[in-house]
């Protein structure tokens, strides 16, 4: 059964409230199709495919909804709204279908799921000529939500450049919303991904249990108000060995670098993510006792803040640190092109 | 007849000296590991649960007392600096003024000012400081002016200088403001980065100070208005916490929100922790017990009695004690026919649940003749409640009477004299419920005080009938209560009744995980000491009944009695008092 999200009432309202009664119930209806049909049919069954899998179903959708809401609004109520208001209705629209949409290639594999939606698109919207714009919106959602470009370039955002992006005849930001779409997917991760139940019965298989056991202890936060990313992660150190706690530690620190990177990455290209200038993470050490419920905090490590400011002067770059980044600006080969004496 | 000494004297902790402090605290290594770290932490307990006291103890003044009693050389990689209640921290001015942002400032400068006093009057006293600083006050002092931007009064050393500067600002804020006649602001107001932030690495500036780690320990927090709490707020989210950092001690009910003054949030367990300091009381294996026994065998030394244990001085009736046994093996028996496979886990769980329970019922069900004797060192830590204050003030009215009553020093409290004050106690503290809430608590209506009078009694009938007859969990004595979801107004309006009632300290909580979804719940304990002038079981067992909000609401609203979930019982209207009447 599916909770509402806060950023699909606010969509249904802008819909109506921009587009008019008539086309705003058509897409909010359009969207309530999708959607039925994926939660449905399609997301719980990503499970029978890849079994090992973190939670990739309705639950996950719902997450990175709830998530692309928090990235767009602020906690304090006099400017709540300030920034999803410079999107328009349809723009949100796209952005709600995309997250819909995003990990339906799963289905059929985890390898390029992301290039593997078209399928789905079509059994959802019984490939119907009317929403050719709209499938090409979403199928390059996904396929530049994560993976490579067919170059091998992470810069997959990179693939959707000045392209004008239609939708009924207005334009679409596809550029901001998959900038969001990215964001909002790399912070779905948490305790809801997981089972607790499966890690404590060792019914994870052995290549899976680090992804499951980095969700069972990784708690973001997004706050848009004091423009960051907190990362909290709490850990239960009482069955864990020394080897175990180094795994999941250097396997933590990787992702963190990988939320920071996509944070700096996704705001870029996606001008409403400015304000996250930087992410935060703290360290909770617990010892859990099972028989009473009860969490005994051993210490914390915190806060860790990795942020954007470059301070002149601090990095201690050289002139040869540019060079070897930009090729072109090697001085002897620019001397010789130049036919100086 | 030696001089009266009382050493169960249970000031407030505030009202303590340095040396008394030293004198009464019981370390705790998990709150000194917690207070002298650089987190930011929040101290979370009811009044009287030993907030101040953890505080004061870790503050400069108390540990440099500490350190020459033990010989040692003053640690100066921690500098607490205790923030309560000063004269300062509380002015109302801002109340004059009509603009919110004025009013925040207002408020922003006499924190800062308050702080700066309590860092220069912690640091000005002692004299290993004093030495330290003679050669570069001057220095010191110049600097601070240029970072005040006027002039100081050099005439003593620097933390005394500042001292009196703070109080000089305050006095020129505050006539500047009240001036009835004039619509001009205080235009010098300090602020957090402006002020406290250079003062302290002025401070690290000097040699003895080059790696301190600043405890800035704001007590009472609950009292701060919401200007001073989004202020707090803001700068416990500040960022560098490499020179200082925060420990707030709070009041569970009317815990200050975690909303900054631009509106964003601090983040529990990222930006700050939080510590409870409400302690599992439950047995005599539990963290309260074992530290119960330490504070009263710490008070006993004062009076020299070195070797005595608390269980020593405050005996159990050994009538008590024989016919609590003689009812285990009752039950025992039962226990045993029930469990023919010998299980011993379920025959001891069985004696725990019953023994105590058959006891009490037996008595119940004789009458006001058989009141069980309220005594025994176990018995006043379960009336307690889990709160320290609760523990020490029974005591020194058992010590005050057994003293009126003894030319002889004294050397345990006759059971007759703890049966005697706990039942007083009881009755005095049903009284208040009774008749006295609306006149003693902030922001409890007449209506509220009878709601809550309604409420108690009837939760002590549904206690008294579980007790009589629960075939489960005779003895639980904590609730949860359930229909949060399904009857929000309904649960909202009990809500707001249990908060009352948490603030006169009728009512304690505790946070817990749900053993059915491992969510985290509320589990609410009546103040134990209701339950001896009752003829009821204070020690409970660990268990809670699940109450509806409905039933509740009900049981305040229209006295109707709680219903009893048990097939076997009817509901009847009764009165609490129907046996001892």
């Amino acid at each position: 059964m599916w909770n509402d999200q806060e950023i699909e009432k606010y969509l249904e309202k802008i819909l109506k409230k921009r587009l008019g009664q008539y086309d705003g119930n058509n897409y909010f209806a359009d969207y309530i199709k999708a959607r039925h049909d994926l939660v449905e049919d399609v997301l719980p069954n990503i499970k029978i495919t890849e079994p090992s899998l973190t939670d990739h179903g309705p639950f996950h959708v719902a997450n990175v909804l709830k998530n692309a809401w928090y990235l767009l609004t602020y906690h304090d109520a006099s400017k709540k709204l300030e920034a999803i208001k410079k999107f328009t209705a349809l723009d949100l629209y796209v952005l709600c279908l995309s997250i819909l949409f995003h990990d339906v290639g799963n289905i059929n594999g985890r390898a390029n799921h992301n290039r593997k939606v078209l399928d789905v698109y079509n059994y959802v919207r019984n490939n119907k000529s009317k929403y050719l714009d709209e499938k090409r919106l979403i199928t390059k959602a996904a396929e530049v939500h994560c993976g490579k470009t067919n170059a091998g370039s992470s810069d997959t955002l990179l693939d959707i450049g000045n392209e004008l992006y239609p939708l009924s005849g207005d334009p679409i930001k596809l550029l901001e919303i998959v900038g969001i779409l990215r964001f909002a997917d790399e912070l779905a991760e948490g305790p809801q991904r997981t089972s607790d139940y499966l890690l404590k019965t060792d019914k994870i298989t052995p290549e899976s249990e680090l992804y499951h056991k980095y969700a069972s202890i990784t708690h973001p936060f997004i706050d848009r108000d004091a423009g960051r990313i907190v990362l909290r992660y709490d850990i239960n150190v009482k069955n864990e060995t020394i080897d175990s706690l180094k795994e999941i530690l250097l396997y933590t620190y990787k992702r963190i670098i990988k939320l920071d990177e996509e944070r700096k990455y996704s705001k870029f290209y996606s001008k409403c993510l400015a304000p996250f200038m930087q992410t935060e993470v703290t360290f909770n050490f617990y010892n859990y006792n099972e028989e009473n419920l009860s969490e005994e905090l051993l210490f914390s490590i915190g806060r860790i803040i990795l942020d954007d400011k470059c301070i002149p002067g601090d990095k201690q770059t050289e002139a040869v640190d540019l060079i070897s980044k930009f090729s072109a600006l090697d001085i002897d080969s620019i001397i010789s092109q130049l036919n100086i004496n | 007849m030696n001089n009266y000494i009382n050493p169960f004297e249970g000031e407030r902790a505030n009202a303590l000296s340095d040396d008394e402090v030293l004198q009464f605290y019981i370390e705790d290594n998990t709150y000194a590991r917690f207070i002298r770290s650089k987190r930011n932490i929040f101290l979370v307990g009811e009044r009287g649960c030993g907030k101040t006291m953890a505080l004061r103890y870790n503050s400069f003044g108390v540990l440099c007392k500490k350190a020459k009693q033990d010989g040692q050389d003053i640690d100066f990689s921690t500098i607490g600096i205790h923030i309560s209640g000063s004269s300062i921290l509380h002015k109302q001015e801002y109340l004059l003024l009509v603009d919110d942002f004025r009013r925040s400032i207002t408020c922003e400068h006499f924190l800062v000012l308050s702080i700066m006093w309590e860092i220069a009057n912690s640091l000005c006293k002692a004299t290993e400081i004093q030495d330290a600083i003679k050669q570069e006050s001057d220095r010191l002092l110049q600097d601070f002016e240029y970072i005040l931007g006027f002039e100081l009064k050099k005439e003593y050393d620097f933390f005394t200088v500042v001292r009196n500067f703070t109080l000089h600002e305050a006095r020129l804020t505050q006539n500047k403001i009240n001036r009835y006649d004039s619509d001009e602001f205080y235009d010098n107001t300090m602020s957090f980065s402006s002020t406290i932030i250079p003062f302290i690495e002025l401070i690290k500036s000097i040699s003895i100070f080059n790696n301190s780690h600043f405890l800035l320990m704001i007590d009472d927090a609950q009292t701060m208005n919401e200007y001073q709490i989004k202020i707090l707020n803001s700068w416990i989210a500040y960022r560098d916490h490499a020179n200082l950092s925060f420990k707030v001690a709070t009041t569970k009910v009317d815990r200050p929100k975690f909303i900054t003054s631009t509106g964003g949030t601090i983040l529990e367990g990222h930006d700050f922790t939080s510590i409870d300091m409400e302690k599992p009381f439950q047995n005599p294996d539990s963290d309260f017990y074992i530290l119960a026994k330490k504070i009263v065998k710490k008070r006993l030394e004062l009076i020299g009695l070195n070797n005595t244990e608390a269980e020593d001085f405050f005996p159990e009736h050994p009538n008590f004690t024989k016919d609590i046994e003689a009812c285990k093996d009752f039950v025992r028996e039962e226990a045993e026919d029930k469990y023919t496979d010998g299980a011993n886990k379920k025959i001891n769980d069985y004696i725990y649940k019953y023994a105590r329970a058959k006891y009490y019922r037996d008595r119940l069900e004789k009458g006001k003749a058989n009141m069980p004797p309220y005594c025994g060192f176990k018995m006043i830590v379960a009336v307690s409640t889990g709160i320290i204050r609760n523990l020490l003030e029974p005591c020194f009215f058992m010590f005050d009477l057994a003293s009126s009553n003894k030319d002889i020093d004294i050397e345990k409290i006759d059971c007759s004299i703890q049966n005697q004050i706990i039942i007083e106690k009881s009755k005095e503290l049903w009284t208040f419920i009774n008749e006295g809430l609306d006149s003693s608590v902030e922001n409890c209506s007449r209506e509220q005080a009878k709601q809550i009078s309604q409420l108690f009694n009837n939760l002590m009938i549904l206690f008294r009938n579980r007790l009589k007859s629960h075939k489960s969990e005779p003895r639980a004595i904590t609730f949860t209560v359930s229909q949060k979801t399904t009857h929000e107004k309904t649960y909202n309006q009990v809500k707001k009744l249990l908060d009352i009632a948490r603030k006169s300290q009728i009512l304690y909580t505790r946070t817990s995980r749900s053993k059915d979804d491992g969510k985290l719940e509320t589990y609410y304990t009546p103040n134990r000491l209701l339950f001896p002038s009752l003829g009821l079981d204070p020690e409970g067992q660990h268990a809670r009944a699940s109450l509806k909000a409905s039933d509740l609401w009900n049981a305040a609203e229209r006295n109707t009695p709680i219903p009893y979930g048990d097939d076997n019982e009817t509901v009847k209207q009764q009165t609490l008092f129907d046996n001892y009447e």
